[in-house]
């Protein structure tokens, strides 16, 4: 099994700022792993570093064993890890269908040429077939002919974490996609996304605010605050960790316990 | 020697002028994140309104006609930014430039269609009464237009740095809607910009057209190589952009006069293009990331 | 109405797009357009004196190059202000190899790849970078062309080369007749490959980039090369015309003829013609090679002529003709159908009534500040 991602003493600093100090996190295969942490404690920057949108200060990743710290993002992409955006970055000249096909990019099978001279029937059925798939399971059937542009906000955030399970990736990284999403709406998302990486074999990384889902869908979670790991450990162990109270729940997981 | 030293104060006087041009277009990308391709040509349109109608119909003395023509230059840049930009930059990048450079062939065109392909000889407020220094003599055109770059570069950047309406070009380039909610007026910000980098080119233009005769080879001539100097600091540093005019000046002097084949200019000033590029791409490239 | 109820016209105003669908299946609209097109363009010269042939055959090379025009900033939305010189290129070069009885079938290969190989002086280094550089890259280019090495005597200099009206296959080219059919054989060929290109990888690839090069990056993509092939593609289009504009003429332009002017004169076919429609760079071609007996009509320069058009056209907010075109046919369907509201591609409620609907309250979503969480409940219901 793949999608054994870890990073080891990851370290970026802007200017002065420290945003990532040292940080070592594994995501093993299959697992569902969170990371989570006040809002600039350095989880998007953490997912940037891990996917190689921007480049680390010092520390190494692996992913499968293979040392990927200095390739760039599309030849991690290339290896099988995805990624959707904190601000959904969906492309606003295409209609939804063609956002998800560039996830086959990878797989597409015709070379340019072939696509020119009109030969790439094959593997254009081939692409849309999965597609169609893909988008039936996470319920974007109906607008697959929309402009992405026109769609609801949490109806695009869905169509970038389809886009990012077309591309068959061994380990996805999704960063808030509850935002902007109800509690009801957030936990539907979570169920769904664990079965896909049930069903798919692939290892998840998920950045969330939704403390309850993050709780229920997790294998194990990360704390980050200031740019530093707080604690890491199963749900359970979070959930009881004194020092995680103080810095990210404040008295919210009291109230969800009573 | 001798020649050496003339071409080194023609190309320091065409530098400073292509300096000038150069941060323009930096002001104005400043505030409003668009490469005025039209800069050159509104400096030209200027000057030929001056030579032309001021002076000419009009008969105006030089120093009035001066005045007028940096007016018509101001007029020019607010009026592009006010009725050509602005309609058509919530549709972005790629129409704001299209946009001028539709401007850029208009301005070009009604120059011809108005007064004629001819390459006038303008006048200038400054005598050619040559001053000599060792063995080069210099005009005292060319000594004030490098005095009057200076004083304008060095104004521009006072204007940046120490005034409020400096203080509020720097909030727009960064965050034009934040700029807009603490009450800037925004919109009176950048059209004032605009203004000020029409009338600098207004100044360009007169001077460079005293200088050298003007046609539409070395109208597009002038804009790449304030283009390429504005590109060496990223059209966003004056001190580079002003730094990198001179240099681009120096060098088409220096090849003309040791290789005067025709166009060796413009492929020095491509090949210089190249180089700017390369540093630029090997700079560590920023890091590609908008959010945090 | 209660204090803070927008209405519908609000609602457009912050830019909600209110749109009909097509009056007929659109895909059947398009195919019978291209069809009638297709036999308009083949049949028109044998009904016409021969002075409009040449203007024929110019419209056949100005389209072509409207075309490379049309998949530079329509596909990656860059522009080149340089685009005569690689017309210019493949004139030059063009006539030498046709005088050296290079066939024409060969030398349309080959100016296409030279054209290619020279676009990659500029492409590479300047298409790595974001913005403005490529831009800035080929107006340089462009007078270096013009000034340096097209006025050497090696590639044109002063004096004209013959240029020998060759065979294309089996068309004949000696009537100007002949030389239409046989660039509009090369621009349908042109047509194709790019049409297929749009629908497939590759043209999703492009218009991906343009958008956000970052998720392109997250999509597996290497971003320069497509950006460095496609300004190639370009340039070899641009330069076959400018082979053919040299067979055209019977002898090779002075440089004046492919200056940075001219490139933007030829910017122009894209904005007038429409940059997302292919067909945007025929009407494009069409404008301009009739806008020169046009203008002389009126004693005005034809390229000032062009740039207000351009202007024009940019201000009015459509994309050129073609996206004129298709307002007017969106326009027309919700007309005739009344169509009920739409927000793009929804319809919020299916309406039996056609009265303009009345809208309680508008609740705008966007995104939310990033980090912070907006939590918006609506309570459904109706209030009489
Ligand atoms: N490009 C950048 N330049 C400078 N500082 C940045 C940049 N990106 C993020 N930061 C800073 O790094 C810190 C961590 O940010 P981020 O990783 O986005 O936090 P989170 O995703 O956990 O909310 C914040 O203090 C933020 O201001
Ligand atoms: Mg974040």
């Amino acid at each position: 099994m793949s999608g054994h991602l870890i990073g080891t003493g990851l370290t970026k600093r802007y200017a002065g700022l420290v945003a990532n100090d040292a940080v070592d996190i594994e995501v093993r295969p299959g697992e569902i792993v969170g990371l989570i942490g006040p809002n600039g404690a350095g989880k998007t920057t953490c997912f940037n570093c891990l996917t190689g949108a921007q480049k680390l200060t010092s520390g190494s990743i692996t992913l499968d064993g293979k040392v990927i710290t200095n390739l760039p993002a599309s030849e991690r992409a290339g290896m099988g890890m995805a990624r959707t955006f904190q601000q959904a970055q969906l492309f606003k000249h295409l209609s939804v269908e063609e956002n998800l096909l560039l996830g086959r990019h990878r797989h597409y099978g015709a070379s340019a040429l072939r696509a020119a001279i009109g030969l790439a029937g094959g593997a254009e059925r081939k692409a849309r077939d999965l597609v169609h798939s893909i988008a039936a399971q996470c319920g974007l059937t109906e607008v697959l002919v929309a402009p992405v542009g026109d769609l609801p906000f949490g109806t695009q955030r869905m169509v970038e974490v389809a886009r990012a399970i077309v591309l068959e990736p061994t380990v996805l990284l999704v960063d808030e996609p509850g935002a902007g999403m109800d509690s009801t709406e957030s936990a539907y998302f979570g169920a769904l996304l664990a079965r896909i990486s049930r069903e798919r074999d692939m290892s998840v990384l998920i950045i969330e605010h939704d403390v309850a889902m993050i709780l229920s869908i997790c294998d194990r979670i990360y704390v980050l605050n200031f740019g530093k790991l707080l604690a890491q450990g199963t749900p359970a162990d979070i959930r009881a960790n004194a020092e995680v109270r103080a810095a990210y729940f404040g008295s919210t997981v009291q109230e969800a316990a009573v | 020697m001798e020649r050496f030293f003339g071409y080194l104060v023609t190309g320091l006087a065409n530098g400073a002028i292509f300096a000038l041009v150069a941060l323009g277009v930096v002001v104005i990308y400043r505030v409003s994140r668009v490469i005025n391709l039209a800069q050159g040509a509104i400096g030209v349109f200027s000057a030929f309104v001056f030579h032309y109608t001021l002076m000419g119909d009009l008969g105006m003395p030089v120093a009035v006609a001066t005045a007028g023509a940096i007016l018509t230059g101001a007029v020019l840049g607010a009026g592009v930014e006010k009725f050509v930009v602005r309609p058509v930059q919530t549709r972005g990048a790629l129409a704001t430039l299209t946009a001028t450079t539709g401007v850029l062939l208009l301005l070009t065109e009604l120059t011809v269609q108005l007064w004629g392909p001819d390459n006038p000889v303008i006048a200038s407020v400054f005598p050619d009464t040559l001053v000599r220094i060792g063995n080069t003599g210099v005009t005292v055109h060319q000594i004030g237009t490098a005095g009057i770059v200076i004083v304008l570069a060095g104004g521009l950047y006072w204007m940046l740095a120490k005034t409020w309406v400096g203080v509020g070009i720097t909030a727009i380039a960064q965050d034009p809607g934040a700029a807009r909610i603490v009450g800037l007026p925004v919109r009176s910000i950048v059209t004032l910009t605009w203004a000020i980098g029409g009338a600098s080119a207004a100044v360009a233009g007169l001077m460079y057209i005293h200088l050298n005769s003007l046609d539409q080879i070395s109208l597009t001539f002038v804009l790449i190589s304030s283009l390429v100097a504005a590109a060496l600091g990223g059209f966003n540093s004056l001190p580079l952009a002003g730094a990198g005019g001179v240099a681009v000046g120096l060098i088409f002097s220096f090849g003309q006069g040791y290789q005067p084949v025709a166009g060796i200019g413009q492929l020095l000033v491509f090949i210089a293009l190249l180089g700017v590029l390369l540093v630029r791409s090997n700079k560590p490239q920023l890091d590609v990331v908008s959010e945090f | 109405m209660a204090p803070g109820v927008k209405n519908l016209k609000n609602a457009a105003d912050r830019g909600v797009k209110l749109t009909g669908g097509p009056l007929m299946s659109g895909k059947r609209v398009e195919a019978g357009g291209v069809l009638i097109l297709a036999i308009g363009l083949l049949v028109w010269p044998l009904v016409t004196p021969e002075v409009a042939h040449f203007y024929g055959s110019l419209s056949a090379i100005y389209a072509l190059i409207g075309l490379s025009l049309v998949i530079l900033v329509g596909w990656t939305g860059q522009i080149s202000l340089g685009h005569a010189a690689f017309v210019g290129c493949g004139c030059y070069f063009g006539a030498k190899l046709l005088n050296n009885d290079v066939p024409l079938v060969l030398t349309v290969v080959l100016i296409g790849l030279i054209g290619a190989a020279i676009s990659l002086i500029l492409g590479i280094p300047s298409l790595r970078l974001r913005g403005v550089y490529f831009t800035i890259a080929t107006l340089a280019f462009g007078a270096a062309c013009q000034q340096y090495f097209f006025t050497r005597s090696e590639v044109r200099g002063i004096a004209a080369d013959q240029v020998p009206r060759a065979n294309l296959v089996g068309i004949q080219t000696t009537t100007d007749r002949g030389l239409y059919y046989a660039v509009l054989v090369v621009l349908a060929i042109a047509l194709v490959l790019a049409y297929n290109t749009r629908r497939t990888d590759v043209g999703r690839v492009l218009f991906a980039i343009r958008d956000s090069e970052q998720a392109a990056a997250a999509m597996a993509i290497k971003i320069a090369p497509y950006k460095i092939g496609l300004f190639a593609a370009s340039a070899a289009l641009a330069s076959i015309a400018g082979l053919f504009y040299g067979m055209l003429f019977q002898a090779t332009p002075a440089p004046e003829q492919f200056s940075v002017l001219q490139s933007l004169f030829y910017l122009a076919m894209p904005v007038l013609g429409g940059a997302e429609a292919l067909l945007g760079a025929l009407v494009g071609g069409a404008f301009l090679a009739v806008g020169q007996p046009l203008v002389n009509l009126f004693d005005v320069r034809l390229f000032l002529m062009t740039s207000i058009a351009l202007l024009l056209t940019l201000l009015s907010g459509f994309d050129g003709v073609t996206g004129a075109l298709k307002a007017g046919r969106k326009a027309i369907a919700d007309a005739v159908r009344g169509e009920p509201v739409r927000y793009g591609s929804f319809v919020p409620h299916e309406e039996h009534d056609h009265s303009p609907p009345r809208v309680h309250a508008t609740v705008g979503e966007s995104p939310p500040p990033v980090g912070s969480v907006v939590r918006v409940r609506i309570v459904p219901g109706v209030r009489p």
